[in-house]
């Protein structure tokens, strides 16, 4: 027999397998891989194209360079040289001048081509005005124009379209500048900000009288262009060049994000290893159904090669089928995945590629066949004899070989999914190692609970007694109910946590305005302004700018030589003082402040940053504040949230110990869109304060927020999916080994009713079993996630340790008995025919 | 046809060692048709089992048209099995999810034969099956399945036919039809026929008994008409 014969011949047998649920169960397995990762790569795919395009549309441009020297040429032609787009800016601070007021402003002078990438928004009048339209332009001033914003124009009590005097120069304010592509500039500066064309500068004559000017450059192209320019330009930059890609620019919306995508790519890595836990048990029922097949052909003459290639020639049409109608299906319903959350999806998505779908079509045809392949070798080993002593097992094949290669195979599709060596490897092989652990833990409970049964409820006796009997099938069903509760306890918890968290962020009544520079003499009228407007307003905070300069005694610069400690030591760091924490701040370490607080000059500082600079309690620090030293010591570490869109500190001084230094007030309140025009009054009447709007920041953030929420959902319930395919499997590799029994006792005179007993026993005490492992796991496994991966606080999750055994129990039950319906209703003879 | 020489085979379970049989010698001839006979457990499918090369004798020899099955590795006996031998079980053994025709081509299209389904068509057809061709074991009586299962014994012209208790799993009345159709198709086709059972009539039909006793072969020279036939 040739070949192609035995393929046509397995064709054809294959073809008559579909009937059987083995078969069937196999291609749903695969099926649902396939499909759980065409479509959450498709989505991701998308998703994090798109967002890449958004991330490096927030700093304009692929990479940056930011320099207080002025940046050589050769930079940006070596990078045009490489096919790099390129585009240069000069910002400067300088006085703005229009009806006899003068403003401090922070200018950007940029070339015609700015932004490289992104968007400058601007509009066309005052925030909250009826009529103001706004819109995202690619584009930059015209000579002669320049686009400021709203700040600069209310302080100088202007309108659009009035001129401006920058230096020599007289410009003519053509748009209200809300959001500048390049949004790397500080939020909280007290100075609005000015966009004028590169070419403009020198007229104003304002570069050349010792301003501080820093220089920028921005690139983009293809990652292998970029990446050679950077290899380039690396080594010949020096101190006060600052480089900066997209993955640097991190801030909430891109931590969101971030933990969005992880959370998406460990879901369905976890729908994945569902389905391949699927794949090994259906394969093993699979194989053991054949094991009579394999003795007929090797009777009927067939080589034991021609078994072997029969079987796999099956086994791949069965991986192609599964995995061809699964991606497809997969690629379909990321469509319908992003239509529904069409609205806040950004609108230019990046287009669908058929790479992910390809990729998740060959990986889930591979995770089956790999999975599968022991099992299925298995089949060439049985000995012919079996036609005529059933009762004749092969022995099995070495699956070691085998089961290193699933476990590859998974940790090149973590990798895949995730993007980071370090989850898929935490994950494969945590998860490899745990099936393990749980088969041995299972069989230790299982013995430990035989040897007490005497003290336990009768269920759970005639349940032990029954799990006991069959001890190989009891250990692999409790390891899979046990590894689909920890996976659904898991994805529920972390979808939870992630949604709190970014609840918190956004409130409702989030600040979307902040008030800087408010003087102490000014601090109660600024006050009371507010509370006659009605708005709700946060705590002044006082502010003093200071600069760390010694940890116990020595000097930072011989700490951090060459410019390498923590950003906090480069610049000035704005202090607070407080008598109480906020509700957002935690103590990590130490006390709060006490009555002798003040004498010690104590201070708190942020966990974070006192990790990073080696603190620890008692340590005295020096800082110099206006020119004076003061040295205090460290009471106490406190946690931040920086998220929170709220005046956030690294150092709270105890209330009484920099009073008496020049300080300032912070605040931040929320005033509805509607009433902006007020602004208007209170630029005016307060000329030294500056009042910064942040709700278009705002808005983006719950954009982003409410689109990742939905993908979280939508993926939940495929996790859900493939967990009770999964039941399905553990429950249906049971199915005939159920079925002799239930035939016997039917024979022996047993009850429906009796059976049913029976069988809700060996069900509620597996649920149990199960249960017991699968929280310990769960609590095991988030604690190394909490810690190793998303950095939050960990604590046990009491609620699970009920709500784990009532899910078990509840699903078991209902699908055992439905699986079993069969077993239930039929007559023995039925019984006894079906196994034959 | 068939020579067996010295043959023992035991078995080890863990210390012991259980001694199914021990020094079988048997010569069959070609067109020959022999009944083996023997107390359920006395070892009768385990010399089915060693003579039709499905499995390894501890010690002795088995001579298949002079071809020596200690010498073959188990790709060999198979290719044998699959050139010279057609086999009939107690328990059918038809593939489950296979109709009766795709059961019948099986062993023709292992054997690459070109004409499979016409064959195997015939063979149905003669074994009173025609009208049954695309119908499963599940569909089929116990009878039936046997039909199928002797078709397919055929099927590929076999030089020894080997049956093992192929009427245990049948009522009275119709295990009778598939012995005569048994032995019809076997006169016709002048197959040599080794057949196990413990049933003592339908022993009597065949040309020639043996009796296993003990692991031992005990010759009968029969009384009765068959070696005269
Ligand atoms: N693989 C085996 N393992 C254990 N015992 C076996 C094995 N093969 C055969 N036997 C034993 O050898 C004896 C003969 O079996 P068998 O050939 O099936 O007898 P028969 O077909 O005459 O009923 C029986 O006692 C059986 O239990
Ligand atoms: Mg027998």
């Amino acid at each position: 027999m040739k070949q192609h014969e035995v393929g046509l011949l397995a064709a054809k047998h294959w073809f008559n397998d579909l009937r059987s649920s083995e078969t069937r169960l196999l291609i749903i397995a695969t099926l649902l891989a396939a499909l759980s990762m065409s479509m959450i790569s498709s989505f991701s795919d998308r998703l994090s194209r798109t967002m890449h395009y958004r991330a490096s549309e927030l700093i304009a441009g692929d990479v940056t360079l930011y320099s207080t020297r002025e940046l050589s040429s050769n930079y940006i032609s070596y990078a045009e040289s490489l096919g790099l787009e390129t585009t240069t800016a000069l910002g400067f601070s300088t006085m703005a001048f229009a009806n006899d007021q003068l403003q401090l402003v922070r200018v950007r002078s940029v070339q015609a081509n700015y932004p490289l990438k992104g968007y400058n928004q601007v509009a066309d009048g005052f925030y909250g005005d009826e009529n103001t339209k706004s819109e995202l332009l690619a584009a930059s001033p015209e000579p002669g124009t320049v686009w400021a914003e709203e700040r600069i124009l209310q302080k100088l009590n202007i309108n659009l379209g009035d001129t401006i005097e920058v230096g020599n120069a007289v410009f003519k304010v053509t748009r209200i500048l809300q959001q500048d592509a390049d949004r790397s500039g500080s939020l909280f500066s007290p100075f609005g900000r000015m966009l004028m064309a590169y070419d403009d500068v020198p007229s104003t004559g304002v570069v050349n009288q010792g301003s501080r000017i820093f220089y920028k450059q921005y690139y983009t192209g293809n990652e292998s262009q970029l990446s050679n320019f950077v290899d380039w330009l690396k080594p010949q930059l020096n101190k006060a060049d600052r480089l900066a890609g997209i993955e640097e620019s991190q801030n909430n919306v891109g931590n969101a994000l971030q933990k969005a995508q992880q959370y998406l790519s460990l879901a369905s890595l976890i729908s994945v290893l569902l389905a391949a836990v699927a794949i090994a048990l259906c394969a093993k029922r699979y194989s053991e159904r054949h094991y009579n097949t394999a003795a007929l052909l090797r009777c009927l003459g067939a080589s034991s090669a021609q078994v072997r290639n029969l079987f796999m020639y099956k086994l791949i049409f069965t991986a192609i089928l599964g995995a061809v109608i699964g991606a497809i299906l997969g690629f379909v319903l990321h469509f319908i995945l992003l239509q529904t959350v069409a609205d806040i999806l950004p609108k230019d998505l990046m287009p669908a590629r058929a790479l992910p779908v390809l990729i998740s079509l060959v990986c889930a045809a591979l995770v089956l066949i790999l999975i599968a392949l022991a099992p299925i070798l298995n089949l060439n080993q049985v000995s012919p004899v079996r036609v005529l002593r059933r009762e004749l097992a092969p022995q099995s094949v070495k699956a070691n070989v085998f089961f290193v290669l699933a476990v590859g195979i998974m940790l090149a599709l973590a990798y895949l999914l995730s993007g980071s060596i370090m989850l898929s490897v935490v994950f494969v092989v945590g998860l490899a190692v745990l099936l393990l652990v749980y088969g041995v833990l299972s069989s230790l409970l299982l013995k430990g609970l035989v040897k007490v049964q005497d003290k336990l409820p009768k269920v759970l006796r005639v349940g032990l007694t029954q799990l006991d009997r069959h001890q190989y099938y009891a250990r692999s069903q409790v390891a899979a109910f046990a590894f689909i509760f920890t996976s659904v306890a898991l994805i529920w918890l972390v979808r939870g946590d992630l949604f709190d968290d970014w609840q918190q962020q956004v409130p409702k009544d989030t600040p979307n305005h902040f008030a800087i520079n408010i003087l102490p003499e000014k601090k109660a009228e600024f006050a009371q302004a507010l509370q006659d407007k009605g708005l709700a307003t946060s705590d002044f905070y006082p502010m003093v700018r200071g600069r760390l300069t010694h940890i116990n005694a020595v000097n930072v610069n011989e700490i951090y030589p060459e410019d390498e400690g923590p950003n906090a030591l480069k610049r000035e760091l704005n202090l607070t003082w407080s008598t109480t924490l906020t509700k957002d701040e935690a103590i990590e370490a130490g006390d709060w402040f006490d009555a002798t607080s003040v004498s010690e000059n104590a201070i708190s500082v942020e966990s974070e940053l006192a990790r990073r600079l080696n603190l620890n309690l008692g340590d005295s620090i020096t800082f110099n504040i206006a020119g004076s030293d003061i040295v205090t010591k460290v009471k106490n570490f406190r946690s931040v949230k920086w998220e929170n869109f709220r005046p956030n500190f690294y150092v709270v001084f105890a209330d009484g110990v920099l009073n008496d230094f020049h300080h300032t007030y912070i605040n931040s309140f929320y005033l509805p869109p509607s009433e902006s025009r007020w602004l208007i009054d209170m630029n005016q009447q307060f000329k030294a304060i500056t009042i910064i709007e942040i709700e278009q920041i705002l808005k983006q953030v719950r954009e982003i927020l409410a689109q990742t929420s939905v993908a979280v959902e939508a993926i939940l319930a495929l996790v859900l999916v493939c967990a009770m395919v999964l039941m399905f499997a553990t429950l249906l590799s049971t199915l005939s080994l159920r079925k002799h029994e239930a035939a016997l006792y039917r024979t022996f005179g047993a009850s429906e009713g009796m059976i049913r007993g029976r069988i809700r026993s060996e069900y509620i005490t597996l649920a149990l079993v199960a249960s017991v492992l699968a929280i310990a796991s769960f609590e095991v496994i988030s604690l190394a996630l909490y810690v190793f991966i998303f950095d939050v606080s960990w604590r046990a999750h009491f609620s699970l340790w009920l709500g784990i055994p009532a899910l078990a129990l509840a699903s078991i039950l209902i699908s055992g008995f439905w699986a079993n319906r069969d077993v239930l209703k039929a007559s023995p003879r039925q019984l006894l025919q079906d196994i034959s | 046809m068939i020579k067996v020489e010295n043959l023992c085979k035991s078995l080890s379970l863990g210390e012991q060692t259980l001694n199914i049989l021990t020094d079988v010698n048997l010569n069959v001839t070609a067109g020959e048709t022999l009944a083996i006979v023997g107390k359920s457990g006395s070892g009768k499918s385990t010399l089915l089992s060693l003579l039709a090369g499905l499995d390894q004798a501890t010690s002795g020899h088995i001579y298949i048209q002079d071809k020596d099955l200690s010498a073959m590795d188990e790709d060999g006996r198979a290719a044998m099995r699959k050139q010279h031998v057609g086999f009939v079980f107690q328990n059918f053994q038809l593939l489950p999810h296979l109709s009766a025709l795709d059961n019948v081509m099986l062993p023709l299209e292992l054997s690459g034969e070109s004409q499979a389904k016409r064959v195997a068509i015939d063979w149905l057809t003669k074994v009173g099956l025609g009208e049954r061709l695309d119908h499963q074991p599940n569909q089929l009586s116990g009878g039936e399945q046997q039909r199928v299962a002797i078709a397919r014994a055929f099927a590929c012209s076999p030089d020894i036919l080997f049956a093992d208790e192929p009427t245990g799993n049948l009522d009275e009345h119709t295990g009778e039809m598939i012995e005569d159709l048994l032995f019809d198709l076997n006169a016709q086709l002048n197959t040599t026929l080794v057949l196990v059972t413990h049933d003592e009539t339908l022993a009597q039909r065949c040309q020639r008994q043996v009796h296993l006793l003990d692991g031992k072969l005990i010759e009968h020279q029969n009384d009765t008409q068959s070696r005269s036939n």
